[in-house]
C-alpha cells in the first residue's frame, strides 16, 4: 500500500488544497491502474474514507487506485456564493492527478466515482456534469438537492442552502441531478452506469426513492438500486455499499478481484 | 507545484516508511533530485528548515526526500538495508508512481552531513544512476567519524572498525576502487560537487575528498562559502544545487 497526502495548487479555487491518494502495493512497470474518485459527506474531508473504511485492503483486493478529494461543505458544486468546488473536483483535480500519477489511467472506462450523503449527491452531480470522464457512479444515501424542502427562514441551514445553490427552486437547474440526467439523454452522449443505494432506516430514504423512481423512468440509463433494510445513514452502510459497488464493477467487467 | 507526504510499505526495510515529494503540476518527464537529510533528521527536515519549496517553484524538477533513520543510507551490518531502499526501491517506486524521467542525465542525488555521505556512497555504487551528486558539509571521512562518534552509535550501521574497512564503507577507498567508471573523459559520467562552509569544523573531509577525486581523474568541483555546519548554509547549498541542475537543462 501507499497512502499519500497530496497538496496541490488549484486554479479554480485560487489556493492550495489537500487530497488523499491510495495506491495498491504491487504496480507493474508502466501499468495504468483503474481509479475510483471517492467523495466525503457534509462534515467530512479527504481523510473520511481513510479513517472509516479499510481503504488499503480494498486497494489491494481490487487492484485499484482511490482518490479522496476535499471540498469542505460545498456539496461538490460551484457555489452560488463561494468557491468553484464543482469545477475543481470534477474537472481540474482529475487532470492534475492524471498528469501527476504515471500509474493511474485517465481512460473513461477505468474511472469510477462514488460517495455518500452530500458526496452521494456530489458524485451524481460530477459524473453527470462531466460524463466523458467517468463510466460508473456509486451513489450511497444520495438524494437530489432539488427535492430537499427549502424554507428561507434565516436559519443556519437556509443560509448555507442559499450560499450553495441560491434561494430558488432547483429542479430546472444544473444543480439538480435529475435535470442533468435528462440533459444527457437530450445531448445523446454516453451515459455513466448508475449504482444507487440507500439504507432502509435512512431519514432521507424518501428523497432517494424520488431519484430511484426518476431513473427508472429513463430506460437510457443502466440503473441499479440497492437497499439494506436494517441500516441507516451510517458508516456501516457506506462501507458495505462500497464493497457492493466494487463487486458490481467486477460483474460489469470494469475491474477484477485479486 | 504539489507537495506529497507519502506513507508506503517498504519491502526492502519490512516496515512502513514516510517520504516527502515536491513535484511540478505539469505534464511529466521531470528531472528528479533525491535529497537526503543528516543525522537527527527525517523526511521533513529539508522542508522545515530551508526555502527548498521556493527554490523549486517553476522549475521542471521533482524532489524526493526519504527518511534515513540515522542509518547512513548503507546496508547496515546489524540492521536494515537502507542503501537498497534509497538507491533501488525508492527510485523504482517513484518512477512507477510519477511521470519522472528515467534517464540517468535527469536523475540527481544530494545530501547534507550524513546525507552527503549517503549521496556519495550511492553514486559510487551506482555509476549509471545519477547525472550529478552533491555533498554539503558531507561526512565524507566515515572512519574519522567512527573513531569520534560524538553520540551517534555507528556500531549497528558499520559493525566493528574492521568490518567498516572490510565492508568497503570508506568513501576514499570506494573512489579508488571505482575509478575506472568515473573518468572525466567518459561521456555522461557522473559529476561530483563538494560544498562546505568555511567555518565547518570538519571542512578537511571535504577538501581532502576533493583532492582525492581530482587525483583519480573524477569530474569534480569544490565550492566553499562563509558558513558552519548549519541550515542557513545548507539553504544556500540547495539553492545553488537547483540553479546548477536547472541551467544544464536550459542549455540543451
Amino acid at each position: 500500500m501507499a497512502v499519500m497526502n497530496v497538496n496541490v495548487f488549484s486554479m479554480s479555487l485560487k489556493r492550495t488544497i489537500d487530497c488523499t491518494v491510495i495506491l495498491p502495493q504491487q504496480i507493474a512497470n508502466d501499468e495504468k491502474l483503474s481509479c475510483m474518485w471517492l467523495y466525503h459527506g457534509s462534515s467530512g474531508n479527504h481523510k473520511a474514507w481513510l479513517y472509516h473504511a479499510p481503504m488499503q485492503e480494498l486497494s489491494d483486493q481490487y487492484h485499484i487506485a482511490f482518490v479522496l478529494p476535499n471540498v469542505n461543505e460545498s456539496c461538490f458544486v460551484d457555489m452560488n456564493i463561494g468557491d468553484s468546488y464543482g469545477r475543481y473536483v470534477g474537472r481540474e483535480l482529475p487532470s492534475i492527478i492524471w498528469n501527476m500519477f504515471a500509474c493511474i489511467s485517465k481512460e473513461r472506462e477505468k474511472n469510477f466515482i462514488a460517495g455518500f450523503s452530500n458526496g452521494g449527491y456530489g458524485c451524481f452531480h460530477t459524473a453527470l456534469t462531466y460524463p466523458k470522464k467517468y463510466c460508473a457512479i456509486g451513489a450511497f444515501s444520495a438524494g437530489d438537492k432539488a427535492d430537499a424542502v427549502f424554507e428561507n427562514d434565516n436559519s443556519a441551514k437556509s443560509i448555507q442552502r442559499i450560499r450553495l445553490f441560491g434561494a430558488g427552486d432547483l429542479h430546472d437547474t444544473d444543480y439538480s441531478i435529475i435535470h442533468l440526467a435528462h440533459s444527457l439523454i437530450r445531448e445523446n452522449v454516453e451515459k455513466p452506469v448508475v449504482y444507487h443505494a440507500c439504507g432502509g432506516k435512512d431519514p432521507w430514504l424518501s428523497m432517494n426513492h424520488i431519484v430511484r423512481d426518476a431513473f427508472q423512468q429513463m430506460p437510457e440509463y443502466d440503473y441499479t438500486y440497492d437497499e439494506i433494510a436494517h441500516l441507516g445513514h451510517e458508516w456501516e452502510f457506506w462501507r458495505e455499499e462500497l464493497n457492493r459497488f466494487l463487486q458490481f464493477l467486477c460483474k460489469k467487467g470494469y475491474i477484477t478481484e485479486a | 507545484m504539489a507537495w506529497l507526504t507519502i506513507e508506503f510499505q517498504s519491502e526492502t526495510l519490512h516496515m512502513p516508511v514516510m517520504l516527502d515529494v515536491l513535484i511540478p503540476q505539469g505534464r511529466g518527464g521531470y528531472r528528479t533530485l533525491y535529497l537526503l537529510h543528516g543525522a537527527g533528521g527525517d523526511h521533513a527536515s529539508w522542508l522545515l528548515k530551508t526555502q527548498l519549496a521556493d527554490f523549486v517553484e517553476g522549475k521542471n524538477l521533482a524532489v524526493v526526500m526519504p527518511s534515513g533513520d540515522n542509518r547512513c543510507y548503507v546496508d547496515n551490518i546489524h540492521g536494515k538495508d537502507y542503501f537498497q531502499y534509497v538507491a533501488h526501491e525508492l527510485i523504482e517506486q517513484c518512477e512507477t508512481w510519477f511521470p519522472l524521467s528515467k534517464d540517468k542525465q535527469d536523475r540527481f542525488i544530494a545530501g547534507m552531513s550524513m546525507g552527503g555521505y549517503g549521496a556519495f556512497y550511492a553514486a559510487f555504487q551506482e555509476y549509471n544512476q545519477y547525472a550529478k551528486v552533491f555533498s554539503y558539509s558531507g561526512l565524507l571521512d566515515i572512519l574519522q567519524r567512527y573513531d569520534h562518534p560524538q553520540g551517534l552509535d555507528l556500531f549497528p550501521v558499520f559493525g566493528s572498525r574492521q568490518q567498516l574497512l572490510d565492508g568497503n564503507f570508506d568513501l576514499f577507498h570506494q573512489a579508488t576502487d571505482n575509478q575506472e567508471y568515473f573518468q572525466k573523459s567518459q561521456e555522461g559520467v557522473t559529476r561530483f560537487y563538494i560544498f562546505c562552509g568555511l567555518q565547518d569544523v570538519r571542512i578537511d573531509m571535504s577538501s581532502q575528498m576533493y583532492a582525492h577525486l581530482q587525483t583519480l581523474g573524477y569530474d569534480v568541483s569544490y565550492e566553499t562559502a562563509e558558513g558552519g555546519h548549519k541550515w542557513d548554509y545548507w539553504n544556500q547549498c540547495i539553492a545553488r544545487t537547483i540553479a546548477i541542475i536547472s541551467e544544464k537543462k536550459e542549455a540543451k
